[in-house]
């Protein structure tokens, strides 16, 4: 299954497949980044199409995970780099009345507060957090991103910081 | 061993140390007060953010919309401008012959404009947008565009001769 993928006619079934493997991941890292449940689905659909363009006449994928992987980090960040802001908590999702609707807008306002605090970073480091978040290994990371292996811990973590502080800042009174 | 550097730190957080160093590395933590409370900083700092990323996980996951291949099948949406221009691929020696026509062709319009030109004759078309010759002595060239000459003064070069065929 990992090994230089090249279909032809079967192309499409073997997307099928793995869209179906992968679509979770996919779909929560763009949710993560892009806070939007319409614009990760369109980055799924997006970095699967690419897939089997790529697996009907590019270079053989090596790896499916870690290419998926890349090729949306790269999806995201030309998005996030095209300004594509977060969007507010929608309204329905606020009105929603469940049991404990107080719980619940107290969690829309900690998730607001995260997505405000992450929107203030550059779109390399609101990638690398979600990245890190999946407990990518940093060869993996690396893979996604560019970067070289022996960055990526100084990135995660003057990212780690700079997010901490952009929290920090939202909380002040 | 000397202090930990916080990228250091952050691998060590990690696991992202090879395990004969990581191993100097838990040695020199138990040893150095400092380093030690710089690691457990980091490593509340890391947890805290992490468990406030995981926030923004979606609360359910969607159905998988089907995935549409059809706009794929026949190729890429966009493929690269010489794909879209020339059709499914460029072979090398087919780009290399079209750069080659192109410079021929730059070179041929500067030969003719530095050698001495004995008419540049405009016809007139729709107004406003004329079609422009240029002749020199030894050439005459259309060129493949139509040239504003509206807010343009006539051009006084010796050897050059503006004649516009009709005159509205």
């Amino acid at each position: 299954m990992e090994e230089g993928k090249r279909p032809d006619s079967e192309g499409a079934d073997l997307v099928e497949v793995l869209y179906k493997e992968y679509f979770p991941t996919i779909y929560r890292l763009g949710f993560r980044l892009l806070g939007n449940s319409e614009q990760a689905l369109d980055l799924t659909q997006e970095v699967f199409l690419k897939l089997y363009r790529r697996l009907n006449g590019g270079p053989p994928v090596t790896e499916i995970r870690g290419w998926l992987y890349r090729t949306a980090a790269n999806l995201s960040y030309d998005w996030l780099r095209r300004k594509c802001r977060f969007q507010k908590i929608s309204a329905s999702r606020l009105e929603r009345t469940e049991k404990d609707v107080e719980q619940e807008l107290i969690d829309a306002e900690a998730i607001q507060a995260v997505r405000e605090a992450l929107e203030q970073l550059p779109p390399r480091d609101r990638i690398l957090l979600v990245l890190y978040l999946d407990e990518l290994s940093y060869d993996e990371i690396s893979k996604a991103t560019g970067f070289r292996k022996s960055s990526v811990g100084t990135f995660i973590s003057r990212a780690i910081n700079r997010l901490a502080k952009q929290l920090e800042k939202g909380e002040k009174p | 061993m000397k202090c930990l550097s916080e990228k250091m730190l952050q691998e060590y957080l990690d696991g992202e140390i090879p395990k004969i160093r990581r191993n100097q590395m838990k040695l020199h933590l138990t040893e150095c007060d400092r380093c030690r409370q710089r690691a457990a900083s980091l490593g509340a700092t890391k947890d805290l953010i992490i468990h406030r990323l995981k926030l923004l996980d979606p609360a359910e996951m969607p159905t998988a919309r089907v995935l549409n291949l059809t706009g794929a099948q026949s190729g890429q949406a966009h493929p690269p401008f010489f794909r879209r221009f020339f059709g499914r691929k460029v072979r090398m020696p087919v780009a290399a012959a079209a750069m080659a026509v192109l410079f021929i062709a730059g070179l041929s319009l500067g030969w003719i404009l530095h050698s001495q030109p004995s008419a540049l004759a405009v016809s007139s078309s729709e107004e406003g947008f004329l079609p422009l010759y240029i002749a020199s002595n030894k050439v005459v060239m259309a060129l493949p565009f139509k040239l504003d000459l509206t807010d343009y003064e006539p051009i006084n070069h010796p050897g050059l001769i503006i004649t516009q065929e009709e005159s509205r």
